[in-house]
């Protein structure tokens, strides 16, 4: 591979920043922790980064604390790696998901980027989304020096949760990724450590036209994974990266997108952050609020939640909101007689005081449904 | 050899929903069986357990003789087929059927000889060399079926394969499929929400609601002998007329009585009705739309079981007419010849047929059987 590449990354970068720097080469091979391409460290008062296992660059005159810049720096530079090493096709996304993963893990280690953190921390991950605190960084200085980068969304894909007893049957993610970049070439990111036990990837997908496409793809990307890989998958995606500095807002709202499947009744297995945007208000409601809801609005009760009610109350709420509260069709819907729909309803309301065929009442409940089932995975996620 | 068997399988959602409950089944090698049953009702479920798509909760989950609750799915010597037949948009037809085998690093040739094969039985050989998005909607169904075909599998799951598809569509591709059970001669599990789907298809059928299994049986016996009030109004269409009254008893006679309803119950049931304690109780009176006649022989026969409609629609389908109308405030449709004249705001006579007429309790919604020897032969 000719050792030229990195000329006008580094030159097109210097003239920007008005930067110099020199290359050097190292005659024993760099030390493997800063052997990947991109790697930064100090040397003396000069920032150096790693070109290849025997080159490096130093800069001199490069601002000190420009973690951003250099964090574009890198980027493009594996990128020109990339396209030098003829990768940029074939793999050109591999370099994109470390740079991503780079972000959620730590540099020169497994591109396996852990959300977990993120998402056991739901007060860190709204500040972090609102551009606050420690998160994941942007602004307009990454997003004027990093180079064009593919415009698309990220999706979060999630598979073969295994609960119960049942003997763990994990699976490989080598399969999903066949599947995956059979279905949408030069897609899959890599695997990422996903909350409660499921098996999870990042994968980067092509901006669509229409966004209603988006699920439709999806949709069949999970049907093919199923025929072929033979894995129950279930997808979710965030807003779209357009310009680079909103891969944070992409990735995050990605996540928040599985986070918002809890307030569903019965979750789709797409599912986007922007497709009811009343769940982005529950989202940022605190605990604290979210219980003292609970509290009041079951002060008057039999109830403490969705847990203690029995199955068919459940049916019965979902399917009068199914039919616009209207009775007789909500009994046809759930294939019950009228008088059977409208003793259950009655016995709810003896029992929570709430007559869910009025719309305020009904929507009482289906609150108290969804935030019981949100504290439900708050606390289980809270045990040891 | 492909028997599958549940027993006592269960899966419950993490939290509170009870998907599946208590399910029991026996399919034999080669048989095709249809799990039918409204939207919710745990069908997708139990067919995702089967695949192994899917952690059973509880229960055991037998294929062939193999228990195999922890055998992944790729071992399962299964294949399946979905409502949205997803095929790869960048691949051809032919590859699309390949691409599964190729993953299984199944030779070249073997994988020919099976794509050819699959493609000859389901008429698709002209389509081998095109994309997904030159295909119709059948087309993409047939290519999806292809795929599932080539791997040979001992057992085919099918979910809904046939909604996507316009009306006509699926009349046709019913028919194929149950062809194609003929030729391939596998056991197949085949879930629908389309009760007539169930009864065209299936060898036997298995109605569930609310994740529980009402019903196991053929498609006739389903249909002549509904085990409660649920499967009565789900199987057949236009749906069972139901009449909520009372059965009382009078000088030793039955009878069911209603707003304007009064019948005279056969005396073949009393036994039966007896032992189910529903003397003087409320009840359901079920019959069927073409169970309802006017004709003079009927009428004769049954001269304590009319009922007096008022006639609010009558829809034409040719050969035969729909009679909306109502009785004491509950509505009633009657399937009868057309030659009957029944016009809109007319009242109308109609005898019921007591030896179709179905009785089920009004607290338990269980069918009453017709004598007391099926009671016993049923449990
Ligand atoms: N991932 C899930 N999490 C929680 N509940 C679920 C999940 N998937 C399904 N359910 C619930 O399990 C029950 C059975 O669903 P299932 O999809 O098996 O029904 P179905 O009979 O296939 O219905 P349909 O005819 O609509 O396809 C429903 O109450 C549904 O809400
Ligand atoms: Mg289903």
């Amino acid at each position: 591979m000719s050792r030229e590449w990195w000329h006008q990354p580094l030159h097109y970068w210097s003239q920007a920043l008005g930067f110099h720097y020199r290359i050097q080469h190292v005659s024993a091979a760099i030390d493997p922790l800063f052997t990947t391409v991109g790697g930064w460290w100090q040397q003396g008062d000069h920032w150096c980064i790693t070109l290849d296992a025997h080159y490096i660059a130093c800069l001199s005159g490069f601002a000190e604390d420009g973690q951003l810049l250099r964090d574009a720096l890198s980027y493009t530079l594996h990128l020109a790696a990339g396209q030098a090493a003829g990768k940029a096709t074939e793999k050109g996304s591999d370099l994109w998901a470390y740079w991503v993963c780079e972000r959620c893990g730590q540099w020169g280690q497994q591109p396996t980027a852990d959300l977990v953190p993120l998402l056991s921390n739901a007060d860190e991950l709204r500040a972090a989304w609102q551009g606050q605190g420690e998160g994941p960084k942007q602004g307009p200085i990454a997003s004027l020096f990093t180079p064009a980068r593919p415009q698309g969304h990220f999706v979060w894909l999630h598979w073969a949760r295994r609960e119960g007893e049942g003997v763990a049957l994990a699976v490989p993610d080598g399969a999903l990724r066949t599947v995956v970049e059979a279905y949408q070439p030069n897609t899959w990111l890599g695997p990422v450590v996903a909350p409660s036990g499921y098996q999870s990837a990042l994968l980067w997908w092509p901006l669509v036209a229409d966004l209603a496409e988006l699920p439709q793809q999806l949709d069949e990307l999970l049907g093919v994974l199923e025929a072929d890989a033979m894995v129950f998958a279930q997808a979710t995606f965030g807003k779209a990266v357009v310009q680079g500095a909103e891969w944070a807002q992409a990735l995050l709202t990605t996540v928040l997108a599985w986070q918002q499947r809890v307030w569903l009744d019965t979750p789709p297995r797409v599912w986007g952050f922007g497709q009811r945007p009343g769940l982005q208000l529950l989202q940022a409601l605190p605990k604290s609020v979210l219980e003292s809801f609970l509290e009041g609005a079951l002060e008057d009760s039999q109830t403490t939640g969705c847990g203690d009610w029995p199955e068919e109350w459940r049916t019965t709420l979902t399917g009068l909101l199914a039919a616009n509260l209207n009775v007789s069709e909500a009994a046809r819907l759930l294939y019950l007689h009228r008088n059977t729909l409208m003793n259950r309803i009655e016995r709810i309301r003896e029992r929570t005081g709430y007559d869910i065929r009025h719309f305020e009442d009904a929507a009482m409940l289906w609150l108290v449904s969804a935030i019981t089932r949100q504290l439900g995975v708050d606390r289980e996620r809270a045990k040891p | 050899m492909a028997r599958v068997q549940l027993v006592n399988i269960a899966k419950r959602y993490s939290g509170d929903v009870l998907a599946v409950n208590d399910f029991n089944l026996d399919v034999a090698d080669k048989e095709f069986v249809v799990f039918v049953g409204p939207s919710g009702c745990g069908k997708t479920t139990t067919l995702r357990m089967i695949a192994g798509l899917e952690d059973i909760t509880d229960g055991d989950l037998f294929i062939g003789d193999r228990r195999v609750n922890d055998v992944a799915p790729k071992d399962r010597d299964i294949a399946m087929v979905f409502q949205n037949y997803a095929l790869y948009p960048h691949m051809t037809v032919y590859q699309n059927m390949a691409f599964g085998l190729k993953l299984r690093k199944m030779p070249k040739t073997d994988i020919d000889k099976r794509v050819r094969d699959a493609a000859q039985i389901l008429d698709i050989v002209h389509l081998l060399d095109r994309k997904p998005k030159a295909l119709s909607g059948g087309q993409r169904q047939r290519v999806a079926l292809g795929r599932a075909i080539v791997r040979e599998p001992k057992v085919f799951l099918m979910d809904e394969p046939l909604s996507n598809l316009d009306a006509k569509l699926r009349v046709q591709m019913r028919a194929e499929i149950r062809k194609l059970h003929q030729r391939i001669q596998t056991t197949v599990i085949y879930v629908t929400h389309d009760q007539t789907e169930a009864m065209t298809m299936g060898d036997r059928i298995v109605v569930m609601k609310d994740g529980l299994i009402q019903q196991v049986a053929t498609p006739q016996e389903v249909y002549t002998n509904p085990t409660n009030l649920f499967v009565a109004g789900f199987i057949g269409s236009p749906a069972m007329n139901f009449l909520r009254g009372e059965l009382v008893e009078e000088a030793a006679v039955l009878r069911f009585r209603a707003a304007d309803v009064d019948i005279r119950i056969p005396e073949g049931r009393y036994p039966a009705l007896r032992q189910a304690g529903v003397v003087g109780k409320a009840v359901v009176l079920g019959v069927r739309p073409e169970d309802l006649h006017n004709d003079e022989l009927f009428l004769s026969t049954y001269p304590e079981a009319e009922i007096e409609l008022s006639v609010e629609v009558v829809e034409n389908m040719g050969p035969e007419i729909y009679v909306h109308s109502s009785v004491g405030g509950q509505n009633m449709v009657a399937r009868v010849p057309a030659r009957y004249d029944l016009r809109p705001g007319s009242r109308a006579k109609l005898a019921l047929d007591m030896n179709k007429v179905h009785i089920f309790d009004g607290e338990t919604e269980a069918a009453i059987p017709h004598h007391i020897a099926e009671a016993i032969a049923s449990r």
